[in-house]
């Protein structure tokens, strides 16, 4: 028996936290970054109970005993799993320092997976080819609006926890550009008739207050977390051409008064590009002189919690304003109304 | 002198359906149904429908061709049910004890459209799936577990009425330790204790915590404001009342009989402990109780929770599968990192 071998029943997979996992006519589908795998096993059950359990706490024994999945199927299944990318064993034992280049780079490509799994969501796909009500193009602006606001509640509380000089320079750099550019999104929303009175008595929807909120917690916890996160929203402006493009398509779409709104959302990517803000991460690491594993690890889990949050958010945006009674602003709402 | 509804700024709850059948207007809330007799009953359910919004019945009475004898009576049945919220109450009463009774008024019309979302209405009709109601338990733990986040938060931040501190750190130090009754019941489920620590929660439960986390920052009015949702005492609290709840669940979902039990106990602990004696009254009563500014804080943390818990438990029926087997989410991972 191979080293390898006689060594795999005690690594322990992961799974990746991304990919989704369910038993369609007796085989298991596992679908990753879009693409569609097809497992067809007299276990399927049992595969499709281990593979939801590989979260690299549980070794490739105690995964096979709690799901009643045979070896042979566990060393067929998991080793090709692996090289399609869907799984990964745990390392234990890698170096304790990660090389902040390496950071950035893992970044970047995550970055990219998320962008497409985000941008995915029917309220996205929706807008670019107007299938939505105008309530719900006029609710994704006004949320917009309100998370762009956010800037200000969370890089203020960013730059106040950043101990090191040069990173709180760059956060304080990033405000002093960023921080109003709610600007651009008030002039969007004056062109859709919601004036000052009614932003002034309206409140953010649960899920944009969420996404504030979770960016003000990653920056009370560490500044690199707040990077990786802000990185993130960074990132999705990075592609001009793919930005452009969904802007054309939506303002096509919501006749004179959507163009007109939609001009100063493309003003401000165009703002954000001039500054180089999708620079973000690589400008805050390449302060930090030691980067610790679990450090690295906690950032970009944060980042994807704040993915997992934008894509709550979405679906908030796409519930809430495809119902009849919430435009026009007002003091209070009727937040999710049970109907028949 | 009483207010009269007809002439205040009031909303219907949005756990209210309202239905017309021949001579009657029924408002049916899953856990309540008022019949309203009427030969009206049309132009009565238009004028309820017109209130889910804030609005002044008196505007829309004649335009309805209704009287306010028809009117005031049925409105003054919603309220004392809490589906009829008085929006100006709270922040135009004059003495502590009268605001008090109005923001408690309020947190109960909050907390009553937080029961009236679909996942509770499923849950009791056994209809929730095995990973739907296991992951209600592991969601569950992350929230009583993050008691020792957003409770700490809430006693260091208490600046204003300090003579409540103490009441507040028993508080805390009463839950600080109820995550374990949890986690040992999702053990004794054969959920993995371990995979339960390691999974991220849910955005939606997420968003609960640091909502509850930054209300606490804020000061002891919206913390203390929380807990008057979180413990609207809309039913008896009694050993008796909790033991049939979790019984039924039982019986619906046996095979978390164990998870069940431990959510079972949790309550029986918040009965003996009188937790719905909330730390928010002792802070209305306080000195000449609240200002108006703070009754608004107080106001805005009580609606703002209450939509946060609608999101939390909509995130537990979306968020697990409605078929097939269950394991905690996975966290993210990186190979090589």
């Amino acid at each position: 028996m191979k080293p390898e071998q006689a060594m795999f029943p005690a690594r322990r997979p992961v799974l990746r936290a991304d990919a989704t996992v369910y038993l369609s006519d007796g085989a298991v589908e596992l679908v990753v970054d879009g693409d569609e795998y097809r497992v067809s096993t007299p276990e399927a059950t049992a595969l499709c109970d281990a593979l939801l359990r590989m979260n690299g706490m549980l070794n490739v024994e105690d995964v096979c005993t709690v799901s009643g999945l045979s070896r042979p199927t566990a060393e067929a299944a998991i080793p090709r799993l692996v090289d399609l990318g869907a799984l990964h064993y745990h390392d234990q034992n890698g170096p304790r320092l990660v090389d902040t280049g390496d950071f950035a780079r893992i970044c970047r490509s995550l970055y990219t997976l998320w962008k497409e799994r985000l941008f995915g969501h029917p309220l996205w796909v929706g807008l670019a080819a107007g299938s939505l009500p105008r309530s719900v193009f006029v609710g994704w602006a006004i949320e917009s609006y309100w998370f762009i606001l956010g800037v200000l509640d969370r890089l203020p509380m960013a730059i106040a926890g950043a101990e090191n000089r040069n990173i709180r320079n760059v956060f304080c750099r990033h405000f002093a550009e960023e921080w109003d550019h709610y600007l651009f999104f008030e002039r969007a929303l004056d062109s859709l008739g919601v004036d000052t009175v009614q932003r002034a008595a309206g409140e953010p929807l649960p899920a944009t207050r969420a996404v504030q909120n979770w960016m003000r917690r990653a920056a009370r916890q560490d500044p690199l977390r707040y990077a990786a996160c802000s990185g993130f929203l960074e990132s999705t402006g990075r592609d001009r051409d793919s930005a452009r493009t969904f802007f054309e398509h939506v303002a096509s779409h919501y006749g004179c008064e959507g163009r007109e709104a939609v001009s100063p959302m493309v003003e401000h990517v165009a703002l954000d590009e001039a500054y180089e803000h999708s620079g973000f991460v690589e400008k805050t690491i390449s302060h930090v002189r030691e980067l610790d594993r679990e450090r690295a690890r906690a950032a970009l889990r944060s980042a994807f919690g704040l993915v997992e949050t934008l894509e709550m958010w979405s679906t908030d945006i796409l519930h809430h304003y495809a119902t009849d009674d919430a435009l026009p602003l007002g003091a209070s709402r009727s937040y999710r109304r049970v109907r028949l | 002198m009483r207010r009269l509804l007809v002439e205040s700024t009031v909303r219907l709850s949005p756990g209210c359906q309202i239905l017309v059948q021949a001579d009657a207007v029924i408002i049916d809330t899953r856990e309540t149904e008022l019949r309203v007799q009427t030969p009206k009953a049309p132009e009565l359910a238009r004028l309820l429908s017109q209130l889910f919004r804030p609005n002044v019945p008196r505007h829309v009475i004649s335009e309805n061709q209704l009287e306010d004898c028809l009117v005031e009576p049925v409105l003054q049945a919603l309220s004392e049910d809490d589906l009829l919220l008085d929006e100006g109450r709270a922040n135009d009463a004059s003495e502590p004890e009268e605001a008090l009774d109005a923001l408690l008024a309020e947190a109960r019309f909050h907390a009553r459209s937080i029961f009236a979302q679909p996942f509770w209405s499923e849950l009791l009709s056994g209809t929730l799936s095995t990973a739907q109601v296991l992951g209600w338990g592991v969601e569950f733990y992350h929230f009583v577990d993050a008691a020792n986040d957003y409770m700490s938060l809430g006693v260091a931040h208490a600046r204003g009425h300090r003579s409540q501190r103490g009441m507040l750190a028993r508080h805390l130090i009463e839950e600080m330790d109820h995550g374990q009754i949890f986690l040992n019941g999702l053990a004794r489920s054969g959920v993995d204790p371990g995979s339960v620590q390691e999974a991220p929660p849910l955005p939606h439960t997420a968003a609960l915590v640091n909502l509850l986390a930054e209300m606490a920052i804020e000061g002891e009015v919206t913390y203390a404001a929380s807990f008057a949702v979180m413990q609207p005492g809309l039913a008896t609290a009694s050993r008796e009342a909790v033991d049939a709840f979790y019984k039924e669940l039982s019986e619906l979902y046996p095979f978390a009989e164990p998870m069940l039990e431990a959510f079972r106990r949790h309550a029986v602990i918040d009965v003996d402990l009188h937790h719905e004696e909330t730390v928010f009254a002792r802070i209305c009563r306080d000195d000449s109780g609240l200002s108006r500014a703070e009754r608004i804080r107080a106001r805005w943390a009580m609606r703002a929770l209450a939509e946060s818990f609608v999101l939390f438990f909509e995130g537990i029926r979306d968020g697990y599968p409605k078929a097939g087997s269950f394991a905690p989410r996975r966290a993210l991972s990186v190979s090589g990192l």
